[in-house]
């Protein structure tokens, strides 16, 4: 299964909150869509569950028009909630019913997953009793009632403590290699890296960046380094480095150099250990998920 | 359909866990029950007050009898012999109340009053003149009219008397045997006046409640957010209208228990009820007003749910539910006004209540007046059915428009301007 979204407009009033996103997410893979506030990630989501229409562009699965009605869906939203007057039992088995499953599964298949998060001593409470973080667990065994094909989690992790939201990546991960389609909004750049390989950065409506977190990394300079040393001897060597003639800049206590060619760099590296200067370890800059989200999204504003 | 199905049975769960639901049910019920059963509890307390009625008089003697001075009496005082023994003996029959012949002067009889030694005094002070002294004049003091009576009856038995009409002939003059039938080829309002009345009440209480349910409860399902994963989930259509058929069966279950228990505990009582003609004619309703009852709730009610519900979903909070279907209430409080206005005159047939009885939001109330109080042509029942029929069909559709674009809205709710424009958006998306 693919899922395909294809230049997606939308305004609301004036005001344009899409402008032509696109991406693509396969079976078996998880696609961060990141964005900052208001970059229109929910926007895009809600398109894609047919909360609302789009201005323009289409949502495609496997080449066909996307018809929410046809697929196992599991959508945990951002504005989430649950009745708070009602049994979690029976709002989960209405839940499941609406999407399509019997009573009889719905059932079965809530209790496994209240189960599965651990709050089996609440079937029979009320949602209003629950905390904040148990709320939210609830609703994620809501999104994953039917056995989704396309699981989409916006923002899924916001509330959790640390153990819940292991939990949660444990579970996202199964989804992924189940063969599922993950499609996972944040703006919590470490849980993004952590399972997704492909990420679509979407900035006031477009989508500036699209690609693998690893393809993406290899597409910096190669011959921006990073050099592990010795505490306290990170000046004296950005002064050696410097006066070689060589781009050395010492930030935050960590010396960033800048090799003419990728040939270049053992030389350099022995010519320091020749000089006194220990050198501990080196490695190619890559930036982390979290520098390359602020580099595409600070830019227009 | 399955989708329909799965949010009316949760709805309707919601209405039949819910202990208001239960407990007002059963409180109707329980009143229901003591009010109907009230002869017989009242019988069984043993506190029965016969209500006695004064004997007959014939002498005068008996009007100073000690046995009827106190409390309840009320004391006459025949000023300079105005009125002869055989004059006063008519009097006080006629006044039908317990009377005492006092020799007191009237001074002594206002004080007698004034401290509750007497109901009250008659003074009469010429053949043609006579005063009702009262304690405190209440409101539904008829002594006075009926004192009136006796004095008019009174003189003209002396004026025939002494014209030299025989006492035989003076009896028949004052009370000549005609007598009146009727033949009614309409309604018999007395008859249908209470329970039009009753109907009534219950359709505006049941449209009422039952409509604001709908639309605080589309608001909840907002305010608590649990509405984008209900529209991701179903179809808009679905859950609003498993919504509102779920309030409306509801409604009707509950009007059902509360009548099937007045009838239940009548009849239980019925021995108690004889002779009470309001309680009869209450009772007696025949079998298809209750069809148009059922005909006119369940239209009125789909009428006014849409449009609660497609205001609730304008909403962000359930707290900004009230004002905002303010609107809404007015147009309801204004029919019911009108039309308990009218069915309280007797008038159920006036310009007004006829333009009401076609006009959609006041049609179900109007309309059914009409056919209870009065006999309105089928044509003009038919018309104004279908008329409420359809406005009910196209307002469905259009709250169903409004509560898809709705119901994710948040912020303040849109000015009526700005509504048009949602609605017209909503058409654009639908088509």
């Amino acid at each position: 299964m693919v899922l395909e979204v294809q230049q997606l407009q939308k305004s609301f009033g004036d005001h344009e909150v899409l402008n032509g996103v696109n991406f693509t997410v396969e079976s078996g893979n998880s696609l961060g869509l990141l964005g900052r506030n208001g970059a229109g990630k929910t926007t895009t989501i809600r398109i894609i569950m047919d909360v609302f229409a789009a201005d323009g562009g289409r949502v495609l699965v496997d080449g066909k028009p996307f018809r929410r009605g046809d697929y196992r869906i599991g959508y945990l939203p951002e504005e989430r909630g649950l009745y708070p007057k009602r049994l979690i039992l029976d709002q989960l088995i209405y839940l499941g019913t609406l999407r399509g499953l019997t009573p009889a599964f719905a059932k079965a298949s809530a209790l496994r997953w209240m189960g599965r998060m651990g709050l089996m001593d609440y079937v029979n409470k009320k949602v209003d009793t629950l905390s904040k973080g148990n709320q939210q667990k609830i609703q994620l065994a809501a999104a994953m009632l039917n056995d989704p094909e396309l699981l989409i989690l916006d923002e899924p992790f916001t509330g959790l403590d640390p153990v819940n939201a292991q939990l949660l990546k444990v579970i996202v991960r199964e989804c992924i290699d189940e063969g599922k389609i993950v499609l996972f909004s944040s703006h919590q750049m470490n849980y993004v890296e952590e399972f997704c390989r492909h990420i679509a950065i979407l900035n006031h409506g477009e989508i500036v960046l699209d690609t693998t977190i690893e393809a993406h990394k290899r597409t910096y300079d190669r011959r921006h380094l990073v050099l592990d040393l010795p505490d306290g001897t990170q000046a004296q060597a950005q002064q050696y480095l410097a006066g070689k003639g060589l781009r050395a800049e010492l930030q935050e206590q960590t010396v960033h150099l800048y090799v003419p060619d990728t040939a270049d760099t053992l030389p350099i590296l022995s010519g320091m250990s020749g000089a006194g200067i220990a050198v501990e370890g080196y490695r190619v800059f890559e930036p982390s998920l979290e520098d390359i989200f602020v580099e595409y999204t600070s830019k227009a504003i | 359909m399955k989708q329909f199905q799965s949010v009316f049975r949760f709805e309707m769960g919601g209405y039949f866990k819910s202990k208001i639901y239960l407990v007002m049910t059963a409180l109707f019920a329980v009143v229901l029950m003591i009010v109907l059963s009230f002869p017989n509890i009242k019988t069984l307390l043993g506190s029965e007050e016969e209500a006695v009625q004064p004997t007959t008089i014939t002498q005068v003697d008996q009007l100073m009898a000690d046995t009827v001075s106190g409390g309840d009496v009320i004391a006459l005082v025949n000023q300079n012999g105005a009125l002869s023994d055989e004059a006063l003996v008519l009097l006080a029959n006629a006044m039908g109340t317990s009377m005492y012949l006092t020799q007191e002067d009237v001074q002594a009889v206002r004080d007698a009053v004034k401290n509750g030694t007497y109901a009250g005094a008659v003074v009469i002070e010429d053949a043609q003149t006579a005063t009702y002294i009262a304690p405190t004049l209440t409101l539904d003091d008829e002594t006075a009219s009926v004192l009136y009576t006796a004095m008019t009856g009174v003189t003209r038995y002396e004026m025939l008397q002494s014209l030299g009409v025989s006492q035989a002939e003076t009896e028949e003059i004052l009370n000549p045997p005609v007598s009146v039938n009727v033949e009614n080829l309409g309604v018999s309002q007395t008859d249908t006046f209470f329970y039009t009345y009753i109907m009534l009440m219950a359709l505006y209480m049941a449209i009422m409640i039952y409509g604001q349910l709908v639309a605080s409860s589309v608001a909840t399902e907002k305010g608590s957010r649990t509405m984008e994963l209900l529209i991701t989930s179903a179809r808009p259509n679905s859950l609003l209208f498993g919504k509102i058929i779920a309030a409306g069966l509801s409604g009707l279950i509950q009007m059902a228990v509360l009548f099937g228990s007045a009838v239940l505990f009548y009849h239980i009582n019925a021995s108690a009820w004889a002779g009470n003609a309001v309680i009869a004619s209450i009772f007696n309703m025949p079998l298809p007003m209750v069809g148009y009852v059922l005909l006119f709730f369940l239209l009125g009610f789909f009428l006014y749910a849409f449009m609660f519900g497609a205001v609730g979903s304008l909403v962000s909070r359930v707290e900004d539910v009230s004002a905002s279907i303010m609107p809404i209430m007015m147009c309801f409080v204004f029919a019911f006004i009108v039309v308990i206005t009218a069915v309280s005159s007797g008038n159920a047939d006036s310009t007004l209540m006829i333009v009401c009885s076609y006009i959609p939001l006041t049609s179900p109330m109007a309309m059914f007046a009409r056919v209870a109080m009065s006999m309105p042509a089928w044509y003009e029942i038919v018309i104004s059915v279908v008329l409420l029929l359809a406005t009910t069909v196209g307002i469905g559709f259009l709250s169903a428009s409004i509560y898809r674009m709705g119901v994710l809205m948040y912020g303040k709710a849109p000015k009526p301007a700005e509504l048009v424009k949602v609605i017209r958006a909503a058409r654009q998306n639908n088509a």
